[in-house]
């Protein structure tokens, strides 16, 4: 039996070696954000504002949020819209050639970043769509629109099918059922979908660097960032895209917890 | 009764066809959305793929013009043999090292603990990678946190950023907390009972793992290995912040040949030849993973 | 009776190759209490879906108060239906969910509230308007679900198993519950179960079906009287079957058959006539057949006692006659304990000829 208990030991230091692993450079660059030194190291150096202040300073930066925060809502309004009638579809319809249907609605996330973003740059350019922020927005429309309808679809299969007939019987039209019976069950994990795909949209670096142009998102200004003098600044907007991301995932979470409960049964 | 009548008027006594506008209303906008700025954007990379630039302007045509030229270059099929060498070792040494701790997560750990885990093995997702990829540099480089922590008892420096290891770090970076997470959701489904039967019939601990875990949760760990090299195969952050850019990966490439010249049209063959490998290995291991047990 | 309310005029509906309900014909009349019974499968419940809206007639006409709803929408027709699983809904508490039919037909606020607390009130359940579903009991939950498709005051009101999630004693009560609100609203039910005590004690007429047809319609009593044929026969229970050939017929009226187990006489439903050679199939209820050691009666079979069943107090009794032809008899428990017979012994059943009746559909 102790030679049980080792092994068990064993296996939960991994564990905790791995979450170490994972974990370094997140806690890192938040360290490294209030940090003074330019390129910390041992002994790390003191306290400091100074890459907050740099930041506060650039106007590139503010006007990089400003383009994350515009690019994030309208992706998320109508990714989610988008996301919600495909699981929508999902959930209520069998038709002909609905894996083909669903394997569109799912597929982007699979497609390696650097390839959609040339493909999106190539085509929106040639429909003179690109090197603006409705390209951004264009190409994280599509690749936000399955995480909406996989959460969607999630909250739908919980759902009983009768009783969105049952609103049919009880004289709604289908459209006013959607409005009185489909939304109010699906509300959660709409709101859910909202928050997931503006977090997403507010990360990605690579499709947005393709099609941006000169209209710089948050994640483009980091990545142009690395590639030529390297700052901490990147640590401190590191930090506060971190910041406002998981707040908002813990908003959309407890949105999703809280109203769930009552309709269990 | 009079406030509560049913519009009974509408099509009553005859036979009428009525479009159905609701189901179409909603199930067609995403088709729609997903064929003209998806289907049409991948199938319009490959099209351009055989068309050929002059005087800086991309001109269709149909040509095999950028085929021939990339595939009978030395340093495409150089950078493709390093990508897919790097994607394949990636994979396997993510899904060799994620397994212990997925396994020990389903096994070993109270429900509760298992939730937050769950939680922690999300949080990845939602800091930037760039961002996380920078911390390495800090950590990595020469004079950089670790060499300074081995400086203190003697040890180093050692080069670990712009290496082979430095590109691995970020690798892991980027596929560990997925594959841990895909590998546990599928090692959380299977049946205990399943487990206790193999130890019953005296498979010994380590045999089970092998003989009863690792065949029962195969679909899984299949679906993560795979996550994990679609991901390094076309990741060109990791190579180029961490592994120092030499020699450049197929993605690289792509960002080179699109950002500084005009040669889109090869960059797309770069990228058609990429979405190959990746369908190809994704068939693979797919029928792989469902193939019927021997 | 005035015009029906309802009509399935040969109204078919299959799934693609399966065919679910073929060729139904029913008419059913304003304030009746209708059971269509069925086992699973046998098509009630595509029959009800269809009145309800929810499926479509693959051919045929169904006419509400003579007119064709074929091709009206669920909304569109006023067949509220009780869910099997009563389907309320979980984000509304237990007044909106009555108020939702009035919602949709865009009634002002203040009076459908005043009409679902009436509802509440007339099913006992005024107290609880501002609870959550979750919160209920399932006889709580049942009788929600009926204020909610009874609030719009309909003609006509459909419900599918509406007690098969319940225990058996609220069941019963819940039955009583049904059957006091019909009369008292004079509204038709339409009401499908699988259950026949349910059919038997609540409905005024009962549908029997089987395979996507209609066996037999009729009063609870004529059913058990007068099955059509061997299927309802069977599933109503209770009864042996027989068969023989007709030989001819005696002063009474009655009608000889000869059959491998000897000779008999049986009656003949109205209506029906055979002639000499026929085959016909004769069904016994199995509480008209006497036993007895020493037989002088006509009727009579000789059998051995091969099993007996106790049910509160009656006692089925299982007999072998020559031939392995099975049959059961029906007694009190009292009487038979009289007789004195006991498992394995020989007896003879006997039974007056106006007992056995010829099935009107072999």
């Amino acid at each position: 039996m102790n030679e049980h208990r080792l092994i068990n030991f064993l296996l939960r230091s991994y564990v905790v070696l791995v979450f170490i692993f994972i974990f370094t450079p997140i806690a890192g660059s938040f360290v490294f954000s209030f940090n003074v030194d330019r390129f910390p190291s041992l002994p790390l150096g003191g306290f400091s504002l100074r890459w907050y202040e740099a930041i506060a300073a650039d106007s590139s930066v503010w006007e990089a949020f400003r383009n994350s925060l515009v690019v994030g809502v309208v992706v998320s309004l109508v990714s989610t819209l988008l996301g919600f009638t495909a699981a929508y579809t999902d959930f209520r319809y069998h038709f002909f050639g609905k894996s083909i249907y669903m394997a569109l609605a799912l597929l982007p996330p699979t497609i390696p970043v650097v390839i959609m973003g040339l493909a999106m740059l190539a085509f929106l350019s040639r429909v003179g769509l690109s090197g603006d922020l409705h390209s951004v927005m264009i190409s994280h429309i599509v690749m936000c629109t399955p995480f909406a309808m996989a959460v969607i679809r999630m909250r739908l299969a919980q759902m009983d099918a009768n009783i969105e007939a049952a609103a049919w019987n009880l004289g709604a039209s289908q459209w006013k059922a959607m409005r009185h019976v489909i939304l109010p069950f699906a509300a959660p994990s709409i709101f859910s979908a909202l928050f997931v795909t503006m977090a997403v949209s507010f990360d990605e670096f690579a499709v947005a660097w393709f099609v941006s142009g000169l209209n710089e998102t948050v994640p483009v200004r980091i990545l142009n960032t690395l590639q030529g003098q390297v700052s901490p600044t990147i640590n401190a907007i590191g930090t506060i895209v971190f910041i406002t991301t998981m707040t908002l995932v813990v908003v959309a979470q407890l949105l999703l917890m809280r109203r769930q409960k009552p309709t269990d049964a | 009764m009079s406030g509560a009548k049913p519009p009974m008027s509408a099509g009553v006594g005859k036979k009428t066809f009525r479009l159905p506008w609701y189901g179409l209303s909603l199930s067609m906008p995403i088709l729609v959305w997903q064929l003209i700025f998806f289907v049409f954007p991948l199938a319009f990379l490959v099209a351009i793929s055989f068309w050929i630039v002059r005087n800086y302007r991309m001109v269709p045509t149909f040509e095999w013009l950028n085929w021939s030229y990339m595939l009978s270059r030395g340093f495409f099929w150089d950078a493709y043999l390093h990508t897919l060498g790097m994607a394949a070792g990636a994979t396997v040494l993510v899904s060799l090292v994620a397994f212990p701790c997925a396994y020990t997560i389903a096994f070993k750990f109270r429900e509760s603990l298992k939730q937050l885990i769950v939680l922690l093995l999300v949080t990845p997702f939602f800091t930037s990678y760039l961002v996380r990829t920078y911390s390495w540099q800090v950590f990595l480089s020469d004079n950089g946190i670790l060499n300074a922590a081995f400086g203190q008892f003697g040890l180093g420096p050692f080069p670990m950023l712009n290496s082979t290891f430095g590109t691995y770090v970020g690798y892991f970076t980027l596929c560990l907390p997925l594959v841990v997470l895909l590998q546990l959701f599928s090692l959380m489904y299977i049946d205990r009972s399943l487990i206790e039967a193999a130890h019953n019939l005296g498979c010994g601990r380590v045999r089970t793992v092998f003989q009863v875990v690792v065949p029962t949760a195969r679909i899984g760990i299949v679906v993560a290995a795979l996550f994990c090299f679609i991901l390094t195969f076309g990741d060109f952050v990791s190579p180029l912040y961490l592994g120092g850019g030499q020699p450049p990966t197929l993605s690289t490439l792509i960002t080179d040949t699109t950002k500084s010249g005009q040669q889109w049209p090869r960059a797309a063959v770069i990228a058609t030849m990429m979405i190959v490998t990746l369908l190809i290995t994704a068939f693979a291991s797919i029928s792989f993973a469902y193939r019927r047990r021997a | 009776m005035t015009q029906p309310l309802v009509v399935f005029d040969n109204v078919v509906k299959h799934f693609g190759s399966f065919q679910a309900v073929e060729c139904m014909n029913l008419e059913i009349y304003e304030g009746e209490f209708v059971a269509i019974m069925g086992s699973s499968g046998c098509g009630k419940t595509t029959t009800l879906r269809m009145l309800a809206g929810l499926e479509k007639p693959s051919d045929g006409e169904i006419r509400l108060k003579g007119e064709r709803i074929n091709d009206l929408y669920s909304w569109e027709r006023e067949t509220p239906l009780v869910w099997q699983n009563l389907a309320l809904f979980p984000f509304l508490n237990v007044i909106e969910n009555v108020e939702f039919g009035l919602k949709m037909r865009g009634m002002a606020k203040a009076e459908r509230r005043k009409k679902a607390l009436h509802w509440l009130g007339r099913l006992d359940l005024e107290e609880f308007a501002e609870r959550d579903i979750s919160q209920l009991s399932g006889g709580q939950k049942q009788r929600v679900a009926l204020a909610r498709s009874l609030v719009t005051e309909p003609p006509i009101l459909l419900l599918d198993e509406p007690l098969s999630a319940l225990d058996a004693n609220l069941s019963v009560r819940m039955q009583s519950v049904l059957t006091g609100l019909q009369k008292d609203l004079g509204i038709t039910f339409v009401y499908v179960t699988h259950s026949q005590s349910e059919a038997f004690a609540m409905a005024d007429r009962v549908v029997i079906m089987s395979r996507g047809r209609v066996e037999q319609i009729g009063s609870p009593q004529e059913v058990f009287r007068e099955p059509h044929n061997r299927f309802v026969a069977e599933f109503v229970g209770g009864k042996n079957i027989l068969t023989g050939s007709v030989t001819g017929f005696d002063d009474a009226g009655l009608v000889n058959l000869s059959s491998e187990h000897g000779e008999f006489q049986a009656r003949l439903p109205d209506g029906k006539t055979v002639v000499p050679g026929d085959q016909v199939t004769v069904c016994l209820s199995a509480e008209h057949v006497d036993l007895c050691a020493q037989s002088s009666r006509p009727n009579r079979l000789a059998c051995t006692v091969v099993g007996e069943e106790f049910i509160g107090s009656m006692v089925n009794i299982h007999l072998e006659a020559v031939g392995g032809l099975e049959l059961q008899v029906q007694k009190m428990h009292a009487d038979y304990d009289q007789l004195g017979i006991r498992s394995g012994q020989h007896v003879f059943a006997e039974w007056d000829a106006e007992s056995a009746l010829i099935l009107r559909g072999e």
